[in-house]
């Protein structure tokens, strides 16, 4: 029995097949073809399929992940959309929540609504905030409204009514209306794409549900269509932005939810790492050419939240992009990469990045143009990096070029090149330290009690010294880290996530109607898991209510128990709520009443079993070199060891400094370190708490 | 290599540490403080001085938390002196003359430690959402606004000194709310002493003044750099007119900025008008803090604040006028004066510095509502609503985005959530944008219906309903703004009982455009007119784009109501 993992990237398209029950992998990586993406994606599957001597008929599950919908809305690239508002709210995406999210900047920009302002259609109707409709549905009035925004040529129309996500019936009634006379126009509801309070929001979501929903339909019916004349005769399953996977029917309904399921399928590699090795908390760190990225595993589970931000006109900025409300797997942009460029500022200071010089032209060492001095070419004066063996050796690194770039920047400070080189290191290591660290304290997290787990190309290079900054003292280098996304879509359960918005103060709340409510949602989420084949036995049901004190203007999730609720429980919960609250702020307001803003229920699957992975050491470069490495520890350079990670076995122990050489990255294990092999041949570096 | 030994990367890495520590303490009031104002409206700042009070970093989400001078800190170090000042002790003022120009904003402050010495002070100031005091807009002395709090202990030791909590409490309506936000700038206040205890002993250091000199230094050079590079030497004069109170007479704040040969500039608002009955009236604190902002956006933006690049930047404000009131004048309404500090300031250099620029903005209106719920509790609730933002040198405004008052608004059903109202619309408002080669952003309008047989108390602050938003170099003003109870209508600064089924309408003033608006090209007017944002009438009669009644250009109107100069035929060659 084989599964098979497919996450087509923007670049690559990495798959990778497992036999389930040997736990044999194979990897696969082939170039994107992002016309047809599933044409690219379906020769690596055929070829794959050849290399492992197997047919498509030997497949038992085929597991999807792309970044067609992220594309699409950053692009801007969607299906042409129309949007029907309440009476006198036409004008809810343009105006956004109002916020100048620079105050230094005078020439700020915001992101264009997916959807103009002409293709935005109100219809006379109204819900209060308790769900009562306080102006009826005008039929006349709806059906003209449905047919000026049909007659503009519409392929999607979103509907996101004010209170929609207490009563949706007059969102239903319009979609109704708009079958009747547009049957083959996608129609995205608030109240079931994201039915929570907050209108700008919810609707901005549901706006971009629409968009992509024309687009993600064609898509996976050609997917299917084309995996089935291989002769693959099961279904196909997507990957969900949190790290759970659906169905073609829901993927197509709320395309939304697949927005990251790419960086999805990396946390659940993460979460495998997690219970493989009993290490219940994990901050999983993904550094590329040009990004890093951060992601948690807290107590066994993935850390998601309920709302991102896509399209951003300025990258770190928070507030100059598109919200969407989806349950996401939490994850931060904390830096630019190993693209990113360094430069001295106005006040003679060294800063690196946002710029980056990504892949063309590239750091200066890659002889391709580039003359700016990159985090790369610092990590390679650093001797950190193998002029001789970047990529695998497909690649030649120039050490003459990086250092004529440091060139400019050691006149104006000046310092040496090598002392430049090691503050470009450390002040980008520096950098994403203090954004994770902020992202833990929101969340509440303590960083020495977390494992750092990391992938991507420069992600093994920065590990260590991340963190000693965050005060982690182990670090954890997968094996094949290559692919972790892909990888992680074989193990990640059929799940599904529902929530509805219901504000009340808990003290005093109405339990029999959170109770139906939360019946509904498990029934619904229940049925989902049964026709998808799931036991009634197997389904896993969590809890959770978003809840904040009366007033305040962010939520907590606070999970709760399967049992009905009643007033003791809510007391409970109460209690609960200012226990975590106290957790992650250090103070708490007993004082203040507790109130609810939404409630959810995740039902899911079994997890795949995977049977542990058999490394196979690959054979490429075996010779150990030794190189003079920069350790700011030791005050300068020392000889370090260069070993082929190829050749380290299990069980070996060493101690740092070395540098682990593989294709696609290099670890950097600095002194007052050590390293072991454990028996999934995962590199575990152990750093001196005294160091911290 | 600067002083102390310390060199480009040492200094951006302990530098960049302490700017990241306050932003650690400004999310944990986001997330934990109990008013909107705070966590969604973003009305605070975070600071963090050195021993001697000179301010070194700072995390604000509206600029008018800068403290450019500090004034709390140097109160307490002259009211206690350094002897008298303990490790656990935490102040707490809300004296307009001191933190930020009126009682709504209040300070706390924590002195910092380490190895038992006094190294620094971390400041916490926000806007709260009540501070007692009359509702009325007519209060004739600041005794009336409100609890006026000197500089007194909160914290002795660690511990609470319980009398002040209890006057606190005792004087404001929602004693709870406002506790659990002190709470949460106490919270932050925390937060910074631990961060700095682990930045001291991380570097080796005895306290903040190594680091402190360098920021200070490099900041001022770079900042006396920008003032002689962006302006000329010499005078820059310039007057603006605002909505008067309780009279159609505009105020006038009159601005002349003088750069001097060392590349510090006088900021000098002689001529500006007297101070006023009304608490439209601004403290020296709060105009100086507006005057160095405004300054900073034009000249360096990208340099962090701190004591050294706001010291270039002298203020003088005549004692007695609106923007130096003196003690007990009135001051809850400051920022319906304060507001526009930065719009004068850039009116005087519009010319030298043309590419800058942005032209003036809608404003940002403020509604307080206090009533009572079905369980006869108090509701204090301050939505904030936002005109249009000013066109900009080289883009159009945003509509619905306020300048130079941030902050972010309160969503409608957040609002029907919590306050007895419907908001009946909410939409931008057609042809409020300045006219101009780039167009400014558009107001908008909002209806408040009250749902509750126990009255409502609205208190309102519109204060664009007379004077408009100017555009720049040839552009059009903002539309005006307005406030409207039952077809009748009302001052901008007005205070409502709203009863069952009131209707409140409050309409938002729009951004002004820059530069000639027949420049604008046929394509962007053509685009606007589709999506509504520009009437067909305003197409033709601003910008001279004459459309046939089917939406086309009328290609010899057009010609003929442009200039018919060689640039207007090749503009309309594009289309």
């Amino acid at each position: 029995m084989y599964r098979l993992g497919i996450d087509i990237g923007g670049t690559f398209t990495d798959l990778v097949l497992v036999n389930a029950i040997t736990g044999d992998q194979l990897l696969g990586k082939v170039l994107t073809t992002p016309e047809n993406p599933s044409l690219g994606a379906l020769d690596g599957v055929k070829r794959l399929l050849e290399d492992a001597g197997i047919e498509a008929g030997d497949l038992r599950h085929v597991i999807h992940g792309t970044t067609l919908v992220i594309n699409a809305l950053i692009e801007q690239k969607g299906a042409r959309t129309g949007l029907l508002t309440t009476r006198g709210f036409r004008d809810i995406l343009e105006m956004r929540r109002g916020k100048r999210f620079d105050i230094d900047d005078l020439f700020i920009e915001v992101p264009s609504p997916l959807v103009p302002r002409s293709r935005v259609g109100e219809i006379a109707e109204r819900m209060d905030h308790s769900g009562r409709a306080i102006e009826p549905l005008d039929d006349v009035h709806a059906r003209a409204a449905v047919d000026a925004m049909v007659a503009q040529g519409v392929e999607a129309i979103a509907v996101s009514f004010l209170h929609a996500y207490r009563n949706g019936a007059h969102e239903e009634r319009v979609r109704e209306m708009i079958r009747e006379v547009a049957p083959d126009v996608a129609v995205s509801l608030s109240s079931e794409v994201s039915p929570d309070v907050r209108e700008y929001e919810r609707t901005s979501t549901t706006v971009a549900n629409a968009y992509t929903q024309p687009i993600m339909r064609r898509y996976l019916d050609r997917m299917a269509e084309e995996l089935a004349r291989t002769g693959y005769n099961h279904d196909l399953y997507l990957m969900l932005s949190d790290a759970g996977l659906t169905t073609v029917d829901t993927a197509t309904a709320f395309p939304i939810r697949l927005m990251e399921s790419g960086p999805a399928g990396g946390a659940v590699t993460a979460r495998y790492y997690s219970e493989l090795l009993g290490r219940p908390n994990l901050v999983a760190f993904d550094m590329g050419g040009t990004t890093a990225k951060i992601m948690f595993i807290a107590d066994g589970e993935i850390i998601t939240a309920d709302e991102l931000e896509t399209a951003r006109r300025y990258r770190f900025k928070r507030g100059s992009g598109i919200p969407i409300r989806i349950p996401v797997v939490e994850m931060l942009e904390i830096g630019s990469g190993g693209g990113g460029i360094a430069a001295l500022n106005e006040m003679g200071l060294l800063k690196v990045g946002p710029h980056s010089a990504g892949a063309q032209p590239g750091p200066a060492c890659y002889g391709r143009g580039g003359e700016l001095p990159t985090v790369t070419d610092a990590n390679l004066l650093l001797g950190y990096l193998n002029p001789d063996y970047f990529l695998g050796g497909r690649m030649k690194l120039d050490a003459a070029s990086a250092q004529a770039s440091m060139e400019p920047l050691c006149a104006a400070s000046g310092l040496s090149p090598e002392r430049v080189a090691w503050g470009i290191h450390e002040i980008v290591t520096e950098d994403m330290a203090q954004a994770a660290q902020l992202h833990l304290l929101e969340r509440g997290v303590d960083p020495r009690k977390f494992a750092l787990l990391a992938f991507g190309g420069a992600g093994p290079l920065h590990a260590c010294g991340l963190a000693r900054k965050l005060g982690i003292s182990e670090v954890i280098i997968p094996y094949a880290a290559g692919v972790a996304s892909a990888f992680g879509f074989l193990a990640a359960p059929l799940s599904i996530t529902l929530m509805q918005g219901h504000p009340t103060a808990l003290k005093g709340a109405d339990t029999a109607a959170i109770n139906a409510l939360l019946a509904r949602l498990e029934e619904k989420g229940r049925r989902f898991l049964k026709d998808a084949g799931v036991a009634d036995g197997e389904i896993r049901l969590r809890r959770f209510a978003s809840l904040r004190y009366r007033g305040q203007s962010s939520e907590l999730k606070i999970t709760l128990s399967n049992a009905a609720l009643d007033e003791a429980t809510m007391d409970d919960l109460t209690t609960a709520f200012s226990d975590e609250f106290e957790r992650v702020y250090g103070r708490a307001n007993r004082r203040v009443g507790v109130e609810a803003l939404n409630w959810q229920v995740q039902v899911s699957g079994p997890k795949p079993q995977l049977a542990t992975a058999q490394a196979v050491a690959r054979a490429t470069n075996p010779s150990v070199g030794e190189r003079m490495a920069y350790f700011a520890a030791a005050g300068g350079r020392l000889p370090t060891s260069a070993i082929p990670r190829s050749i380290l076995k299990p069980g070996i122990e060493l101690r740092g400094p070395l540098l682990i050489e593989e294709d696609e990255s290099t670890t950097v294990i600095p002194p007052d370190t050590t390293l072991t092999v454990d028996e999934y041949f995962n590199l575990i570096i152990k750093l001196d708490p005294k160091q911290h | 290599m600067g002083r102390n030994g310390m060199n480009a990367v040492d200094i951006e890495i302990q530098w960049q540490r302490l700017i990241s520590f306050l932003s650690e303490a400004a999310l944990t009031i986001v997330k934990t403080s109990f008013s909107k104002i705070v966590s969604e409206g973003g009305d605070f700042g975070c600071l963090l001085y050195d021993r001697e009070g000179r301010m070194i970093a700072q995390d604000t989400g509206v600029s008018s938390k800068l403290a450019p001078s500090p004034r709390t800190v140097t109160a307490i170090l002259q009211r206690f002196g350094t002897d008298d000042i303990s490790e656990g002790d935490v102040f707490i003022t809300n004296d307009p003359w001191l933190c930020c120009g009126h009682l709504y904003d209040i300070s706390v402050i924590k002195p910092l430690f380490h190895h038992g010495r006094l190294v620094g002070f971390a400041e916490t100031m926000a806007h709260v959402p009540d501070i007692g005091g009359s509702l009325s807009s007519d209060a004739r002395e600041v005794f009336e606004e409100g609890l006026s709090l000197p500089v007194v202990h909160l914290l002795r030791g660690g511990h609470d000194v319980p009398e002040v909590w209890a006057l606190i409490r005792a004087n404001v309506r929602v004693p709870d709310q406002l506790e659990g936000d002190i709470r949460a700038f106490i919270a932050a206040l925390y937060l910074d002493q631990r961060r700095v205890t682990a930045f001291l002993e991380d570097n080796g250091l005895e306290d903040l003044q190594p680091i402190a000199d360098e920021i200070i230094t490099r900041s001022e050079a770079a900042m006396r750099a920008g003032l002689l590079a962006t302006i000329p030497a010499g005078k820059h004069r310039n007057t603006i007119l605002l909505d008067g109170v309780e009279t159609d007479e505009p105020l006038s704040v009159s601005v002349s900025i003088e750069r001097h040969e060392d590349g510090s500039v006088t900021v000098d608002y002689d001529g500006t008008g007297p101070q006023s009955a009304v608490g439209i009236n601004c403290t020296e604190a709060y105009t100086e803090a507006w005057t160095a902002y405004a300054i900073r956006c034009i000249v360096a933006p990208h340099i962090p604040y701190n004591a050294g690049l706001l010291s270039p930047v002298r203020l003088k404000a005549p004692s007695g006028t609106f923007l130096n009131a003196r003690h007990p004048a009135p001051v809850r309404m400051k920022s319906s004066t304060g507001n526009f500090i930065p719009a004068a300031i850039f009116g005087a250099l519009a010319e030298v510095a043309p590419d800058r620029m942005i032209a003036e903005s809608g404003i940002k209106c403020v509604i307080r509502c206090f009533g009572t719920d079905a369980q006869g509790r108090n509701i204090a609730e301050t939505p904030h609503f936002m005109g249009g933002l000013g066109a900009r040198s080289s883009k159009d405004g945003v509509s619905c985005m306020s300048f130079p008052a941030a902050g972010a608004e309160t969503p409608v059903e957040m609002l029907e959530n919590s306050l007895p109202l419907t908001v009946t619309h909410k939409s931008l408002i057609s042809d409020s944008g300045g006219a101009g080669r780039y167009r400014g952003g558009l107001g908008q309008s909002i209806g408040l219906r009250c749902e509750s047989d126990r009255p409502l108390s609205v208190l309102v602050q519109n204060i664009k309903v007379h004077t408009l938003a100017a555009g720049y170099a040839g552009g059009g003003a903002g539309g005006q703004g307005y406030n409207r109870l039952g077809g009748r209508t009302l001052p901008g600064k007005t205070q409502v009982r709203l009863s069952l089924g009131d209707e409140l309408e409050i309409g938002l003033s729009g951004g002004g455009g820059m530069s000639d608006p027949h420049r604008r090209p046929l394509a962007e007017v053509l685009a606007d007119v589709a999506e509504g944002w520009v009437s067909r009438e305003a197409a033709a009669t601003q910008y001279g784009v004459a459309l046939h009644p089917d939406g086309t250009v009328d290609e010899v109107e057009t010609l003929r109501l442009r200039e018919p100069t060689a640039a207007s035929a090749a503009l309309l060659e594009r289309v």
